[in-house]
């Protein structure tokens, strides 16, 4: 590089354009567009004022873009015949208890420890897709939440304020792909992988860290300089970047060792990594990904999906152990919702199950829900579909007698988690604009 | 540092983490990842501690030497910050003094304009460039 290079040059070379490090790929997530062009840029995002508020819970929020077969091992779909289930024995129909109410589903949901049981509902409803790439309008309720924004940005947003996080937005931990990465207000968010947290977040390592203060001293009398000149928005780029400096100095260094333990991506390092980021309180929501059997096409004798259940429902069990370590067993609800369910006919679906868009159940465990089953299942055409909900009850009525229709149901169980977690009801119902609060699924 | 120059596995793995621009179904304009927060923060700090490795003091090419600090921190200022000359005076002040700063504070002079090149890569009209 010669001397006399231009900035852009220089900058290109240098920051934007080594190696792996390509300028597309450092450019995004650079602000640019509040310096180079602030009419492009969507709104800065607008958490809510709200007091300290003891019912406000963090989010942990497992999706897949995959559409895993949840839905057909869980209390619910043991209702009636007719429906596929593995063989396997770790698969075995078992008796469970549910806030003092006997169900059935598949062994391992059983094995969680009763507290934990007595706090988990299970939300059949439908989400009105079969197709991958909608993860992303499920999240949005089908179009339901206020400015199309996605149910956990909103939720997150809302409950900021009363959490005293260090931001605003949902933390996406566990996407696997762009169709499962989170969006607030229109914003991509950063996706953060477990094992890469520690490096992120740490200080630079040897003599530049231990002169992290004078060099924080120094920046802000850079940010100062540019500030006398800057127009509102550069000001107001200054001001956000100040905080984000303020925010990365009061991480606790305890903290941050334990993320430095965790060397992969599995979903135990996930929950893992969530449980330190709530200590940290940096978000209301973070996103994980706990594989619960795929998109199991091809499934023979449906043993993938046997055996990521077990292994699914036991990092929910590692969860609760992990919670309850850290004092946070009252304060976290775990939901996970994803892009749809699977075909359940046992005609059908020995061997594999296709995507079921009529069908889906949400697994909801925190101190504000009830353990219990919202909802339920019927025979429709060759398969089966979410049937209609009573909103005061949470009890399944057929033949869409229910006041909250199946085509509501995906945005009655939004209202049900916005509402259970803390967030205003009168905000819920101005948020989500279809469906109705299920009161029977809250405790 | 050249396209096809291996970065350190930090700045790999910090770059990872970033957002990208991208379409929104049914959107004319791109969506673009405009916040500062405290993944940004930390995550551009550590790409430009690990940076200053690779083009401060780095062997026969480096691109800037401690042994020649003013010239070194003149270009941070001109040509990686992009303050003209017409107006250096302060952010000139600033650099040079925190490189002093730190051979007070017991660093060497590489390990200083190390930091004084991570401190101008900090800088807002730095982080706030894009493509």
């Amino acid at each position: 590089m010669t001397m006399d290079a231009s900035r852009r040059e220089l900058l290109i070379r240098t920051l934007f354009g080594a190696g792996m490090l390509g300028l597309r790929s450092l450019a995004t997530g650079i602000p640019l567009s509040i310096l180079a062009d602030p009419r492009r840029a969507l709104g800065a995002g607008s958490a809510t004022a709200c007091p300290p508020n003891a019912a406000a819970q963090y989010i942990l929020f497992s999706s897949s873009g995959d559409g895993d077969p949840v839905n057909a091992n869980v209390p619910g779909a043991y209702a009636m015949t007719g429906i596929a289930h593995p063989t396997d024995p770790t698969m075995a129909p078992t008796s469970l208890m549910l806030a003092g109410k006997q169900y059935t589903a598949a062994a391992p949901w059983a094995l969680l420890p009763q507290a934990m049981l007595d706090r988990t509902c299970f939300f059949h409803h439908g989400t009105y897709t079969n197709d991958h790439s909608d993860l992303s309008e499920v999240m949005r309720l089908q179009g339901f939440v206020l400015q199309r924004d996605m149910l956990v940005s909103m939720i997150a947003a809302q409950l900021a304020g009363c959490l005293g996080t260090v931001q605003s937005e949902p933390l996406a931990l566990g996407p696997r792909s762009s169709s499962e990465s989170l969006t607030a207000q229109g914003r991509p968010q950063p996706i953060l992988s477990p094992a890469a947290l520690a490096g992120v977040l740490s200080p630079p390592a040897g003599p530049l860290g231990q002169i992290q203060q004078i060099r924080d001293a120094d920046l802000d009398r850079l940010n100062a300089w540019f500030k006398q000149n800057g127009s509102s928005a550069q000001r107001d780029f200054l001001d956000r970047y100040a905080t984000s400096q303020q925010q990365a100095r009061s991480i606790s260094q305890s903290l941050l060792n334990t993320l430095a333990n965790i060397t992969d991506n599995s979903p135990n390092s996930q929950v893992a990594a969530a449980v330190v980021l709530f200590r940290m309180n940096v978000s209301p929501v973070i996103s994980i990904h706990i594989p619960f059997g795929g998109d199991n096409h091809t499934d023979p004798s449906l043993a993938t999906e046997a055996k990521q259940t077990v292994s699914g429902v036991a990092a929910i069990g590692n969860l609760w152990t992990q919670l309850n370590a850290a004092g946070l067993q009252d304060r976290v609800t775990f939901a996970m919702m994803n892009v749809f369910g699977r075909t359940l006919s046992a005609a059908r679906n020995t061997n594999g199950r296709d995507h079921q868009g009529d069908h889906h159940v949400t697994v909801l465990i925190g101190k504000p829900f009830k353990g219990g089953v919202v909802g339920g299942l019927e025979p429709t055409n060759s398969d089966y579909r979410a049937m209609s909900i009573d909103s005061s009850s949470g009890a399944a009525v057929a033949a869409g007698a229910g006041d909250i229709p199946f085509s509501d149901t995906l945005a009655a169980l939004g209202k049900t988690l916005a509402a259970g977690c803390g967030v205003d009801r009168g905000f819920v119902d101005q948020d989500i604009r279809r469906g109705k609060l299920v009161a029977g699924a809250l405790a | 540092m050249r396209v096809g120059t291996t970065v350190s596995r930090t700045v790999q793995l910090v770059v990872a983490v970033l957002p990208s621009d991208q379409y929104s179904r049914g959107a004319e304009q791109a969506v673009l990842a405009n916040d500062p927060n405290l993944f940004f923060r930390t995550g551009l700090e550590n790409i430009c501690a690990s940076l200053a490795g690779q083009l401060v003091d780095a062997g026969s090419t480096t691109r800037w030497s401690s042994t020649s600090p003013d010239p070194a921190i003149a270009d941070f200022v001109h040509v990686l910050i992009g303050i003209e000359k017409a107006r250096d005076t302060m952010p000139l002040t600033i650099l040079q003094g925190h490189f002093q700063a730190a051979k007070a504070a017991g660093l060497s002079a590489s390990d200083a304009l190390k930091s004084t090149f991570a401190l101008a890569c900090l800088a807002p009209s730095v982080a706030g460039i894009g493509q």
